[in-house]
């Protein structure tokens, strides 16, 4: 409630806003001001939400603005054409760029953006044919429809805060759906999302994309505007004004992409007043710099959520939401246990070996698990279970060897890509996404079954899809006995319990082979009986489940058939009963000399 | 001039610029290596070292003494930026640690700014005398002095690595800081002594290139992402073959300028960072999505 209120009193703002002030400069600046704010709500999703930096936005900006200069001037295409040509090809350059940079896990992504922004800066001033070079291009015709001129302060001050506010909305579509949920669920933890199957590079590309357009959407406005473009202002110092902007508004707020551009924009007004004064005329815009790095740092240390965070406690905008309801939990029907049927080979696992620098963690592995069996790999420490989950899962790539699914070759696949042939897995230590809630962590085992994509996310067409998807997810929750919890976060939740949580998610990715890495370590004897019942009701219903355990008697009791390693070699594999009785597995377990007296 | 002639004469400017990238690729290394921050600031530590040297210089103390002075300043600098900025928020994410480098690079340039105002300054070469005839280029002395300093301080860090127990302690937290800690060595320590070492290369690169160049207060970030340039090229990882990468590299500019056009000289630069990026990312996807262990366990 209050936040519509307060949404409102800012339209009217806005809206009244030109009648209030007088004379071209001052509102000169709040058109700048709606300008700059689609850039930074475009940077605001890519570095709060995409968790990637990018100090090439002036870059984007100027690229939009020539496009759209260059296509209307030189070609006499119509302006809105030449708006449209400037976000596609803003859009489409970041994309080359961003997907291949995003498969380089870490921030590299903001070097090749300032890389990128010197080198446009560079072009535009040099090639002088086109672009005009350092003088730039005038005479650049104002945005029409028709034969409507858009023309004036005025026009161009409802247009670009009309779309501010479209900006806005549709940002928040986009962190409210299936695509802001993988985004989350990737700056938590990307090795799990991944093998969820979420490729964070698509997803992380996509949000380069959308920022892009924001950019060379307001590149395109500016040229139309004043008729004129320079090179100047698409320079790499103007990329580091819009991230100090987006910090300084609070990086993980859309709205806080508005603020924090109106306060640095007035800021940078009054130091261009003051700066002078005291330090004489000389240099004082290279002043500038000082302030802003001093406040980026101040910003980012002492309050890391930004003026928005701060302003939302004091206002209460938060207090109006309700927590949302707990849906009714449906369960959906399996599919059956999938061709071949039960005893065809599933899995096969080919002399598979790791090296780790001078470590050969697993030399040499070779098995096979059958659809419908429950397969256990037990060992002592250090025997390269685990490994051998990461290389079959695709976390880690085998020196050498096959990996078989069905009759398919996965041992260069990516992780996302063989959850997507139907393995998911659990890990060690539960890699829940612990600021979710217990049914945010469960849908987005579903995440693969949904459909909407990014345009869809942005114009809220999801909602139907995220209600049934959410039911479904509580449906999971019911049959591991924790749907009173749905509404916990995940965080929050005990060892045993997170580990349930990872389990269920991991069932609602609809698996037909399941990998449970060391599934009852860190559960009480009471969990662990549970644990056991769980497993055999999986198994039940078509999955067929490999699971690396320590505890010899839970997996004897469980396991159709059991594989021994010991320091990345296997030792002895078949039924509990005969893996019991092998002296070498006695050995591994007790010590040799025990075996030898 | 003839072709061949004016080639090699780029190749030599070439691998005189490769050298002082390599400096502060080296200090990049050794920063992401240890603490995983992608150091924004790097080159501002070579333009801090420069005009710390002419100043010194201008109030009369011999030139030796100033240039080793102005190398341990921004050793200093390098070690108390980790301790100031990076250490008091270590759990945060890469994303703040990252953010945090540009605001210091900022706020460095910055506080070079109002000591030293815009103007260019210059060294005098350390010694005078004659250019001299390499093959078919030309060389001034100070060029000599960038290859043979470089050389040494290479000798020395590799010394250091390899011989030391420090280095060696280094490298460990490099490879697993979990288990560097598990055996006793203060991991915190060794990334303020990776910050330190990254300062003094970067002051040793800017005191080395100022009597050729000219040292400016916005001298650092190109220099820096040069720097950057060579050791992505080789992963972050391996110190010799960030220098080799370096080197290369500066080739690279040097032709690529002399060739097409000095306008084009920061455009060919940053255009090879970005062919370089997209080509490691095409390699990483080839070699598998995660390549080490500890991160697989996040």
């Amino acid at each position: 409630m209050t936040q519509r209120v307060w949404l409102l009193g800012f339209i009217v703002v806005l809206i009244i806003t030109p009648a209030l002030v007088t004379g071209r400069v001052s509102l000169g600046i709040f058109i700048f001001v709606g300008l700059f704010s689609l850039i930074v709500i475009g940077l605001t999703l890519l570095a709060g939400h995409a968790g990637q930096v990018s100090l090439g936005q002036a870059a984007f900006y100027g690229i939009g603005a020539y496009i759209s200069a260059i296509t209307t001037l030189r070609l006499g295409l119509p302006p809105v054409l030449g708006v449209m040509l400037a976000v596609t090809g803003a859009a489409f350059l970041a994309y080359l760029i961003g997907a291949p940079i995003f498969f380089l896990r870490g921030h590299f992504l903001v070097l090749g953006t300032l890389g990128l922004n010197i080198v446009v800066d560079v072009v535009i001033r040099n090639v002088q044919g086109l672009t005009g070079g350092p003088t730039g291009l005038t005479g650049i015709p104002p945005l029409s429809v028709g034969s409507t001129i858009i023309a004036g302060d005025r026009a161009y001050y409802y247009l670009i805060w009309t779309l501010v506010l479209v900006a806005l909305w549709l940002g928040r579509n986009l962190i409210h759906s299936r695509i802001g949920r993988a985004l989350a669920a990737i700056r938590a933890s990307e090795v799990a999302a991944a093998t969820l199957g979420i490729n964070p590079a698509f997803y992380k590309a996509r949000m380069l994309a959308l920022s892009a357009a924001f950019a060379g959407l307001a590149g395109a406005l500016y040229v139309h505007y004043l008729g004129f473009v320079s090179p100047s202002p698409f320079a790499f110092n103007f990329s580091i004004d819009l991230l100090v902007m987006s910090v300084l508004g609070g990086i993980a707020y859309l709205p806080g992409a508005v603020l924090g551009t109106a306060v640095l924009t007035v800021l940078r007004e009054v130091l261009r007043t003051i700066m002078p004064r005291l330090l004489g005329t000389g240099a004082s815009a290279e002043y500038e710099i000082v302030v802003f790095g001093l406040l980026l740092a101040l910003v980012v240390v002492l309050a890391p959520g930004g003026i928005w965070h701060w302003l939302a406690a004091v206002l209460r905008l938060d207090a109006g939401e309700s927590p949302a309801p707990l849906p009714k939990p449906l369960s959906r029907e399996r599919k059956g246990v999938g061709e071949g049927g039960s005893g065809a080979t599933l899995l096969r696992v080919e002399k598979l070996q790791k090296r780790f620098g001078g470590i050969l963690a697993v030399r040499g592995l070779s098995f096979e698990v059958k659809q419908g069996e429950i397969y256990a790999i037990i060992g002592p420490n250090g025997a390269g279970k685990t490994t051998a989950f990461n290389l079959i899962s695709g976390v880690l790539r085998p020196t050498s060897g096959e990996i078989v699914l069905r009759n398919r070759v996965i041992t260069h696949l990516h992780p996302y890509d063989i959850a997507g042939l139907g393995v998911a897995r659990t890990f060690q230590t539960p890699q829940v996404f612990s600021d979710f809630t217990v049914l945010n962590n469960v849908m987005m085992g579903l995440h693969r079954s949904l459909h909407t994509g990014f345009l869809g996310a942005m114009f809220g067409l999801g909602r139907r899809e995220d209600a049934r998807a959410a039911s479904e997810a509580a449906g999971y929750l019911e049959r591991v006995g924790m749907l009173d919890r749905a509404m916990d976060r995940a965080g929050a939740l005990p060892f045993g319990a997170q580990r349930l949580l990872e389990l269920s998610r991991a069932l609602a990715t609809q698996p037909t082979l399941l990998l449970l890495d060391e599934p009852a370590s860190g559960l009480s004897t009471t969990e662990r009986r549970e644990l056991v019942h769980l497993i055999r009701q999986i198994r039940e219903s078509g999955v067929t489940v490999l699971l690396v355990e320590h505890d010899v008697s839970l997996v004897m009791g469980l396991a159709d058939r059991v594989l021994v390693l010991n320091y990345g070699e296997q030792i002895a594999e078949g039924t509990p009963a005969l893996v019991r009785a092998d002296p070498r597995v006695i050995g591994a377990y007790l010590g040799d000399d025990e075996v030898a007296s | 001039m003839s072709l061949s002639q004016q080639i090699a004469q780029f190749i030599a400017s070439g691998i005189i610029n490769g050298t002082i990238y390599a400096l502060l690729g080296l200090g990049l290394v050794a920063i992401h290596s240890v603490t995983r921050v992608v150091n924004v600031a790097q080159g501002e530590f070579a333009a801090f070292g420069a005009l710390v040297a002419v100043s010194l210089m201008a109030a009369g103390l011999p030139l030796p003494v100033s240039l080793v002075a102005a190398v341990a300043a921004a050793a200093l600098l390098g070690g108390g930026i980790h301790r100031a900025a990076i250490r008091p928020v270590r759990n945060a994410t890469p994303l703040i640690l990252l953010i945090i480098t540009i605001a210091v690079h900022l706020a460095l340039k910055g506080v070079l700014l109002l000591l030293w105002g815009t103007d260019p300054y210059t060294l005098r070469p350390f010694t005078v005398g004659p250019p001299i005839r390499v093959l078919s280029a030309v060389l001034t002395r100070q060029s000599l002095w960038v290859i043979g300093v470089t050389a040494v301080a290479l000798i020395v860090l590799y010394l250091f690595f390899t011989k030391t127990i420090r280095g060696k302690s280094l490298r460990a937290c490099a490879v697993n800081p979990t288990a560097a800690r598990l055996v006793g060595i203060r991991v915190e320590w060794m990334g303020t002594l990776a910050w330190t070492i990254a300062g003094g290369l970067g002051g040793l690169a800017g005191v080395l290139i100022t009597p050729l160049t000219l040292a400016t207060y916005d001298m650092g970030l190109i220099l820096g992402l040069k720097g950057f340039v060579g050791a992505v090229v080789v992963g972050m990882a391996s110190y010799p073959w960030t220098v080799v990468a370096c080197i290369l590299f500066g080739i690279v500019e040097s032709l690529g300028t002399g060739l097409i056009s000095s306008n084009y000289r920061d455009a060919i630069a940053f255009g090879a960072l970005i062919v370089v990026l997209l080509w490691r990312a095409i390699a990483t996807l080839r070699v598998g999505w995660i390549v080490s262990e500890e991160v697989a366990q996040e």
